[in-house]
């Protein structure tokens, strides 16, 4: 599900017509980061607003939904009022209190937005058809994987044999826990990887993440490592099934490392990393369908082939390493001061 | 879209570009729960108007 911002969720509200990515980018650019910035922003859709300080609170109930209301804490969009309580969105989630407590948390400060019948985005139907058109190009996207990846797994007959099948399902999971581990490194916010990492010990991922020791090297991170591996795997496995032994010594290789990195985090950090003994689970089930499926039989003599499925894994490393820090939120986005 | 009357409000202190450039947003995306609102009783000191 796409991020969604008070402002996104304050247009669907007032039914102002509008696209997410359009709206979101405005609210994450806006020049001043205040209820000013917000003002002038409704107003480039053609919003009238107005920020008013309640001297009497009871008054809010003439007030007509939706309108930020300011709490200790941050803004929620007031939804609905009535005697018993208060409907409210925060983070595009629709939440419902008293009106006692909403009377003690809130302090005073709304901001009304007037729509009239012409407010609209600027530029609407440009940036629709350029919604549209991203939607699709999704969609045929995730289709033609889909499809490669049928033809590859039926092609080779990795049907055929419950370990290539296993082996085929556990690539894939180590592909999307890694995934995630790759975009809380990047401070890229994942609200799955958020309740995953939450399992086993909350907080626990971000903490493993910002040790230097989750860095090979101190230049890879392990998650693009990860991620790395479980691509080329799955990729070689679909294309180069014959090559599955050397698949085999690979995982073989890996394993170590398991055994530094629940150490690391029991002994050292003190603090568990759901997502990345996740990752070392799915390194030793690997492990045990390349055993039990008996592909660790072949791998002697090491051929040219063993070294070339090296090489890819390390050029992937590589060129990972070399994108990821175009998508680094942690350095893009500054902290912005605390106001609450 | 919505049309959303101004109300007429007797107790209410219009704030200045100047005063609504000073409330800001923070950059978190914590979810406020009834849970998380009340477990801060922190309230957050509204403008005041400059007489």
């Amino acid at each position: 599900m796409k991020e969604t911002t008070a402002f996104n969720d304050l247009l669907n509200l007032l039914e102002v017509p509008h696209t997410l990515d359009y709206a979101n980018e405005q609210f994450h650019t806006m020049p001043f980061r205040s209820m000013f910035g917000f003002s002038k922003l409704l107003q480039r859709y053609g919003i009238d607003s107005q920020g008013v300080t309640l001297g009497d609170k009871s008054e809010v109930d003439k007030i007509a939904p939706p309108f930020l209301a300011q709490t200790g804490k941050g803004f929620i969009i007031v939804t609905a009022i009535d005697s018993e309580g208060v409907n409210y969105l925060t983070e595009g989630v629709l939440e419902r209190m008293s009106r006692d407590e909403f009377a003690d948390v809130w302090n005073g400060f709304v901001m009304m937005a007037f729509p009239t019948r012409r407010s609209i985005e600027p530029h609407y139907l440009s940036h629709r058809r350029t919604e549209i058109i991203g939607k699709a190009k999704q969609w045929i996207l995730t289709l033609g994987v889909v499809a490669l990846f049928l033809y590859l797994f039926i092609s080779n007959h990795l049907y055929a044999d419950w370990s290539t099948i296993a082996l085929t399902l556990f690539n894939i999971g180590g592909i999307y826990l890694t995934y995630l581990l790759v975009q809380k490194s990047s401070g890229m916010k994942n609200r799955t990887a958020d309740a995953v990492c939450g399992v086993l010990q909350a907080g626990g991922c971000d903490s493993v993440l910002e040790m230097k020791a989750s860095k090979f090297f101190g230049i890879f991170g392990w998650s693009e490592v990860g991620f790395s591996y479980f691509t080329v795997s799955l990729l070689t496995l679909l294309m180069f099934p014959q090559w599955i032994c050397y698949l085999a010594a690979c995982n073989v290789m890996c394993l170590p490392f398991t055994f530094w990195s629940i150490w690391y985090q029991k002994f050292r950090a003190k603090v568990w990393c759901t997502l990345c003994v996740s990752v070392q689970a799915t390194l030793w089930l690997l492990f045990f369908c390349y055993l039990g499926g008996g592909w660790l039989n072949g791998i002697f003599p090491l051929r040219i082939e063993f070294f070339v499925l090296c090489a890819t894994y390390l050029t992937t490393l590589l060129a990972l390493n070399k994108v990821l820090p175009h998508f680094d939120q942690k350095i893009k986005t500054p902290q912005p001061d605390e106001d609450y | 879209m919505k049309i959303i009357k101004r109300p007429e409000l007797k107790t209410a202190t219009v704030l200045t570009p100047l005063q609504l450039n000073k409330i800001h947003f923070s950059g978190k995306h914590t979810k406020l729960t009834p849970e998380v609102l009340g477990n801060n009783m922190t309230k957050a000191t509204p403008v005041a108007p400059k007489d």
